[in-house]
Order: structure tokens, then C-alpha cells, then sequence
């Protein structure tokens, strides 16, 4: 997992990806500390949080990698 | 010496969910007689009160160990088919005909109700503590309205599963495939609190092998749409948009379960249809029934695989599984003492699936198949 930092609220969650369109994101700080959370329904990701970690991949400190689970 | 993988998994917990479950829909219980319910390794007794309470103890009589559920409802109160003894929902024998006083510790396990929507739930806590305010049922908005059709209902017993096995379901991307006949395209999880979501849209095998371009990581606008949360350890809503042709049928589909042993389960499920004002309420009625009847064939596709597979602890997966460690992470929480409830399992975690090569295999397989069926046909 890497960590990503919301470039919106500064909130910083565990990230990773084995494909360009899968993610795995997990929070280990409370969801609360996302501002947009409260307006989100509970399924919503973040948009502010999935284009921090677009960026992230795009300036390759996100690695898309495989890893055996 | 090659390592083969083996299967590991531990006993069943010999331990309950905590949480608030389904035991049937409130109209089951309105015909004057006390009904029983085997649940949580015992068997309990549901009976209306004449003040319209839905009233829920122990069935066993703890005077001489009579079924209760066997026995008549007096006013307020159950009575016992062996001595009349009587019991109040509260769990207090309120009356001996026979006797000139009640044993001052009379008093059986009375399991806490709530009734949502006509829907029946008791709360099931092995330390015994009341439910948290924030761990409810939610109320379906615009239930009372007349927009949606009544509950159309049905159950089947799940004979020797644990009810891991219909958890692991929210999940399991692939299986939509290979079970029910569906194509998901776009598929993902989140679990967070005591709650956890799928997300879930997609086609049918019908439409796939027709051979017509899929639309890959799109949620909206396909033939299945389905937004689906479990509250708590046992009764899931799914919100579910089903496309015929021109048509589109929202329904809200009731997807719980009550632990009878912890190796079987009572499965029930039932829907609610938003009418469709071009047809009177009779033809909407038989449409809900016909969609619940096809869903309910599909659930008898999970229960054969169930009876018949593994236990698994350690199951061993693909990329395009679902997050299958972390949903039982999720799970654990309602197994455990409140106390014992670490951060990792209720933290909020999302994942979403890549579906890119399923979705091409799998139409290209439906495609080949129905070329084949055609070309035999013609043969």
C-alpha cells in the first residue's frame, strides 16, 4: 500500500492499485476527516480523493503493480 | 517436492452475530395464534398481543420446558399448552391460573423487537447489552406512499452452510457470472462502520451474446444497476434498477438471514416494486412475484453450491475477485465482544474491480456458445 495525501483536505489514506482501473483504498483514520464525506453516500468514493490518486499515478509515486493477495 | 495449496478452516464460531435480524414480515403473525421460529440455536415464540404489540421470548416455558409457540396468545400474553402458564413480552410470567402466587423469578429471555416497514427484526447480542442508537434498520422512503407494491416474500432453509458463506456473496464478482446468469461490468465495495456496500452494475448473459459492444467501468444506464448495503450482520437492501427491453422496474430487493444453527441458516428475501402506472395494481403484483420467483431460482443456484462445497479460511484468489480477507475482516466485528472490535474492522476501506478482461471473455464465450446453439439447430 502507498500512501496518498488529498491534495483538497490533506487527509492521507493507503492506496494501491494493480490495474489502471482497480483500486483498493484503505482509510486508517477516521472517514470524517474528508469534508465532502458527510454529502457522500456511504458507497461514494471521494472525487477530490480519486483525483489526488490519479495524480499520484500520473507523477509515478503510485506504482500500478500485481501483488498476490 | 511442488507445494500444493491446501484448505484450511477452523471450527464454526459457536458464537452468534450480534445484530438486529429478520424473522419475517409483521402479517405473518396477525391469524391469533402464537408462531415459533427456530433461531440462535434455540426456538422462540412470536405472538400479537391483543394491544397489536409483536411480542418475542424464549419458546421454551421455564417452568417445565413446554413450547410455548404451541400454546395460546390470552390478551397480552402467551400461555403455555402444558400448565396455561402465562408470559408478557417483557419476559415476566404474569399469571398461574392454578396458583395463588407467581415464583418471584419468573422470568424468561424476552428478545428485543423493531418493526420497520412490516418487517419483523429482534436484536441478538451475546453480551446482552441494548442495540446502539446508531445500528438500525433504515426505513425505505416512500414505503407508505402507494408508489411501491406490497412485499412479495419467500424463505428457504440453508441446511449445513454457515451464513459466512451468503456474506462472502457481496464480494464475489465472478460468481454473478457463472450463477445467476449476469455480466457484471462494473463492480465495487466498501466497508465501513457496521456497514457494508456493493455496487453493482451489468448486463445478462441474453443480452451479452447477442454480441453488442458492452460498455466496460460504467455504473449507470446498464441493464442491472444495483446499489446493495448490508446493515449490520444480516439484512442487506438492494436497490435495484432491472432493465426489459424499453422498461425499467425499481425495485428494492431484502436479501437476510437468521443464524438456526451455526451450521444453517434461514434465508429470506423478499421485494418491494415501484408500480409502473401504465399497469393496474393486480398485473404489478404479478410482476413483483415473477422477478421474486426468478431471484429466489437463482438463490437455489447459491444453496447447491453451498451444500456441497468447502468451509474455506483461506481462500486463494484472483485479481478480479473481490476483496474477500478484508470483507471478513468486516464481518468478525459482529463476533466479537464490542470491547474486542479492532480499527481495522470497521475503518472504511473501498475497492474497486477491474472488470476489463472478464467482461471481454466472458461475452466472447456467450457469443461462441449461441453461434453453436444456432448452427446446431440448423443442422
Amino acid at each position: 500500500m502507498h500512501r496518498v495525501t488529498c491534495s483538497r483536505c490533506g487527509t492521507a489514506v493507503q492506496v494501491s492499485k494493480n490495474s489502471a482501473a482497480q483500486t483498493s483504498i484503505q482509510w486508517d483514520v477516521d472517514s470524517s476527516a474528508c469534508p465532502l464525506r458527510a454529502e457522500l453516500s456511504v458507497g461514494d468514493s471521494c472525487p477530490a480523493l480519486s483525483d489526488s490518486i490519479r495524480d499520484a499515478v500520473l507523477a509515478g509515486e503510485l506504482e500500478v503493480q500485481t501483488s498476490d493477495l | 517436492m511442488t507445494e500444493v495449496r491446501m484448505i484450511e478452516a477452523s471450527a464454526v464460531s459457536e458464537r452468534f452475530a450480534r445484530g438486529w435480524h429478520l424473522l419475517g414480515l409483521t402479517r405473518e403473525y396477525d391469524d391469533g395464534v402464537p408462531h415459533s421460529v427456530e433461531a440462535f440455536g434455540t426456538k422462540l415464540v412470536i405472538w400479537k398481543a391483543a394491544s397489536g404489540e409483536l411480542n418475542v421470548l424464549d419458546a421454551y416455558c421455564r417452568h417445565m420446558g413446554g413450547d410455548l409457540s404451541q400454546g395460546s396468545i390470552q390478551g397480552e400474553n402467551v400461555a403455555c399448552p402444558f400448565h396455561s402458564w402465562r408470559w408478557g413480552g417483557d419476559g415476566k410470567c404474569k399469571e398461574i391460573p392454578y396458583a395463588r402466587r407467581i415464583p418471584p423469578r419468573a422470568r424468561t429471555r424476552a428478545w428485543q423487537t423493531l418493526v420497520v416497514d412490516g418487517q419483523l427484526f429482534v436484536w441478538h447480542d451475546p453480551e446482552g447489552n441494548p442495540p446502539p442508537e446508531d445500528v438500525t434498520i433504515p426505513a425505505i422512503e416512500g414505503f407508505d406512499s402507494g408508489e411501491w407494491t406490497d412485499w412479495v416474500w419467500d424463505r428457504t432453509l440453508v441446511p449445513s452452510s454457515h451464513c459466512r458463506e451468503v456474506i462472502d456473496n457481496m464480494v464475489d464478482m465472478a460468481h454473478f457470472y457463472y450463477i445467476h446468469k449476469g455480466l457484471p461490468t462494473y463492480f465495487k465495495n466498501v466497508f465501513e462502520g457496521h456497514v457494508c456496500t456493493q455496487y453493482f452494475s451489468g448486463t445478462t448473459h441474453e443480452l451479452a451474446a447477442t454480441g453488442e459492444p458492452i460498455e466496460i467501468g460504467v455504473a449507470e444506464d446498464q441493464p442491472t444497476v444495483s446499489d446493495a448495503t448490508y446493515w449490520g450482520p444480516s439484512y442487506l437492501v438492494d436497490k435495484l434498477w432491472t432493465k426489459y427491453g424499453d422498461m425499467t422496474f425499481e425495485t428494492i430487493l431484502i436479501t437476510c438471514h437468521y443464524p438456526i444453527t451455526n451450521n444453517s441458516f434461514m434465508l429470506n428475501y423478499g421485494m418491494i416494486m415501484k408500480k409502473n402506472p401504465d399497469f393496474d395494481d393486480a398485473t404489478n403484483d404479478m410482476i413483483a412475484t415473477k422477478m421474486l420467483a426468478s431471484i429466489g431460482s437463482g438463490f437455489m443456484e447459491d444453496v447447491k453450491i453451498w451444500k456441497n462445497k468447502a468451509r474455506i479460511d483461506n481462500p486463494l484468489l484472483c485479481e478480479e475477485d473481490g476483496p474477500v480477507y478484508q470483507l471478513r475482516r468486516w464481518y468478525e466485528q459482529f463476533y466479537v465482544d464490542v470491547a474486542d472490535i479492532a480499527p481495522e474492522m470497521v475503518q472504511r476501506f473501498e475497492f474497486e474491480i477491474d472488470t476489463t478482461k472478464a467482461v471481454d471473455f466472458w461475452q466472447k464465450e456467450l457469443v461462441e456458445k449461441a453461434a453453436a446453439k444456432k448452427a446446431a439447430a440448423e443442422a
